[in-house]
């Protein structure tokens, strides 16, 4: 199966409009799926990993299992996924594109194998945009 | 009583650890996606599930049964809670097969037919088992009651039989809870909880914790965090007709905050769609093409040429959504 879509986990879809937009105009409307917490995410990632080509993925997001408003665990929920994405599926690229600084995440981020895109540099819109590219051109 | 509790054991420690040796070798040898593996963690809680749930309905049935020989009672119970515990855990496997190879369909309903199923055969083969060794004997049924119903009851009291009534208890409460609570989660968000509990004991121990929480207190603008939270109450704002001009407030309030703060392009990119979309429900057309006019108006003097190009096909995106936007005349 050809893998043909790109998975955005992602709090704040504003954040990821222009992608989204980019991928309609360029690849066509089903090229990708927005999951907005990290429960919808891995709930089609279970259903369809095997079409999917990347996976975007903040790493501050809601924390449903914690409920706390707290800064520090607030970002960790990215962190927790993307753990659980590199466990369960090894093979799909994550890129992890968030507000949090590299150095606070760069260890976790070096250990399961995904790359970093920090949401706030300006040239973060094109990068993003040549790694879904690169892996829907695959 | 301590070979009752020795086959308890048995039944609520060796059976799932058996399982779990299955479920290490599964997944240690072609289950590349773990998709076993998930459904064997899942049937380590239903067999405990239907073990703890059949031995209660033997002990009941037992200790209705006015004329059995408390030897036989200690025989068959062996039997039956060994061969129900074996059994289960078979069952359990040959129908998580079958509920594969039945497909989508049916996998909604998996979860509660696959209960069904697993109580109903375990019932039926501690009736068997247990009705074998005495006989077939069910003319208890139909007799009236030589003792009082609470007298029944007295086997409760026993201390083995009360700490595996409480962890049937658990699984049962643990069971529905988790299926009808919270009915929306899925099997692969079940096993999300428990894998997201072992990160956060692997990620946060007690030395590190502290580190962690005073480096990610730094690691964050908190505008980032309240333009976010502004985008958010907007977006609901929107979806109440009487409440898009504070939604409209809530919009432009993200959008000078994230200029103040340097926000990338892309991110305000999004800004603009959200404030044209609630422009649009406000039918004010001139207002949203405004919006559009302001990329346009920085794009005048750019010379990056990549840079021409992506605001050029942001002008062409935003415009092609005014055009679906129906404005209903003012006055």
């Amino acid at each position: 199966m050809s893998k043909t879509v790109i998975l955005f986990i992602d709090e704040q879809q504003t954040e990821i409009e222009a992608h989204i937009d980019y991928l309609t105009a360029t690849y066509g409307g089903r090229s990708f799926y927005y999951a907005q917490t990290s429960s919808k995410g891995l709930e089609y990632l279970g259903k369809h990993y095997q079409q999917i080509a990347c996976i975007s993925l903040d790493l501050l997001m809601p924390n449903f299992l914690l409920r706390t408003e707290d800064r520090e665990r607030y970002a960790l929920e990215g962190l927790y996924l993307l753990k659980v994405i590199r466990e369960e599926y090894p093979s799909i690229p994550v890129v992890c594109y968030s507000f949090i600084k590299e150095e606070f995440a760069n260890e976790f981020i070096k250990k399961y194998k995904a790359e970093y895109i920090y949401k706030g540099d300006r040239n973060s819109y094109r990068d993003l945009l040549k790694i879904f590219d690169k892996t829907l051109s695959k | 009583m301590c070979e009752s509790i020795f086959y308890q054991v048995l039944e609520y420690v060796i059976a799932p650890i058996g399982l779990m040796m299955i479920i290490f070798f599964v997944k240690n040898s072609d289950d590349k996606n773990g998709v076993f593996a998930h459904d064997f963690r899942d049937d380590g809680i239903e067999s405990l599930f239907i073990a703890a749930y059949s031995h209660i309905l033997f002990y009941f049935s037992v200790s209705a049964h006015p004329h059995e020989d408390h030897r036989d009672i200690e025989d068959s119970t062996k039997t039956a809670s060994l061969l129900v515990a074996v059994l289960g855990v078979i069952t359990t496997i040959i129908l998580k097969h079958y509920s594969k190879v039945w497909g989508d369909k049916t996998k909604k309903y998996k979860a509660i037919t696959n209960n069904v199923a697993l109580l109903l055969m375990a019932n039926l083969l501690f009736i068997i088992c247990y009705y074998n060794s005495a006989g077939w004997d069910f003319s208890f049924l139909l007799k009236k009651p030589q003792v009082p119903f609470w007298h029944r009851l007295s086997f409760l009291l026993k201390p083995n039989n009360f700490i595996f009534i409480m962890i049937a208890s658990f699984v049962l409460v643990m069971r529905f809870y988790l299926q009808w609570h919270k009915h929306k989660l899925t099997n692969d968000v079940k096993t999300f909880l428990r894998l997201n509990r072992k990160t956060a004991i692997e990620l946060l121990p007690e030395n590190k914790m502290k580190d962690y929480t005073s480096i990610a207190r730094n690691a964050i603008n908190p505008l980032f965090v309240r333009i976010d939270s502004l985008l958010a109450k907007a977006k609901i704002l929107e979806q109440n007709k009487e409440t898009l001009h504070s939604a409209l407030i809530e919009v432009e309030r993200a959008k000078e905050m994230a200029r103040n703060v340097n926000y990338p392009e892309n991110l305000l990119y999004g800004i603009r769609k959200l404030k044209i979309q609630i422009l649009c429900k406000m039918s004010e057309p001139e207002a949203a093409r405004l919006e559009i006019a302001e990329i346009m108006f920085q794009n005048l003097g750019e010379t990056n040429i990549e840079m021409k190009e992506m605001r050029e096909n942001w002008i062409k995106w935003l415009e092609k959504g005014l055009e679906k936007c129906e404005f209903v005349e003012n006055g």
